[in-house]
């Protein structure tokens, strides 16, 4: 299972980013926006971790031979 | 030395999420996700060798290598089951963290059953 480290920083990134974005929307008085951005932030970032995740999955049933 | 490197991998993966989790502690709970994974698939490979281990001591000692199998199949089950287990923990859902839990413990069962019965069968042949 190879695995990218820089994408647990890209991941961090994007929710540091999101978490900026969507506070200087609230800021604004476009609360809904902040929200829909933060949905989108959590879908972008559930894409990567499902993709890990499915990994994770196939790596244990390789190595416990689990079929 | 990559126990040094798992360390800081941790803890630099616990400084970003403790920053995200005061605003966004949904996000928070998927970064925590990416870096337990990013330090499982550090130690996977290890975890293959030591794996071979246990198999040729196995080999050596002429265990029936169905009982192995079951084995490590069983570690399986409840490594992925104690994942999911944590996950949902961690983002508080303790109702859903405890039925997951019981779903790995039946799992785990029911592959054990065979290993009982077997044992149960030696003791009733041993005793009179």
């Amino acid at each position: 299972m190879e695995f990218d480290v820089n994408l647990l920083f890209r991941l961090a990134g994007i929710g540091i980013l999101i978490m900026v974005f969507s506070q200087v929307l609230t800021q604004a008085d476009k609360k809904e926006q902040a929200q829909l951005l933060t949905l989108a932030g959590v879908v972008i970032v559930m894409m990567f971790v499902v993709n890990m995740i499915g990994r994770l999955f196939n790596a244990v049933r390789t190595i416990f031979n689990i079929y | 030395m990559s126990i040094l490197q798992i360390v800081a991998l941790a803890v630099v993966g616990a400084a970003l999420i403790l920053v995200i989790r005061q605003e966004k502690p949904e996000l928070a709970v998927q970064i925590s996700v990416a870096a337990g994974l990013a330090v499982f698939a550090l130690i996977a490979w290890k975890l293959v060798e030591v794996l071979n281990v246990l198999e040729r001591l196995a080999v050596r000692a002429d265990l029936n290598m169905v009982f192995l199998g079951t084995l490590l199949r069983i570690l399986g089950i409840a490594y992925i089951a104690e994942f999911g287990t944590q996950i949902c923990r961690d983002a508080g859902e303790n109702a859903l963290a405890f039925k997951v839990e019981m779903a790995g413990k039946v799992m785990i069962l029911i592959l054990a059953a065979p290993i009982i019965t077997t044992i149960l069968d030696t003791v009733s042949r041993l005793l009179p």
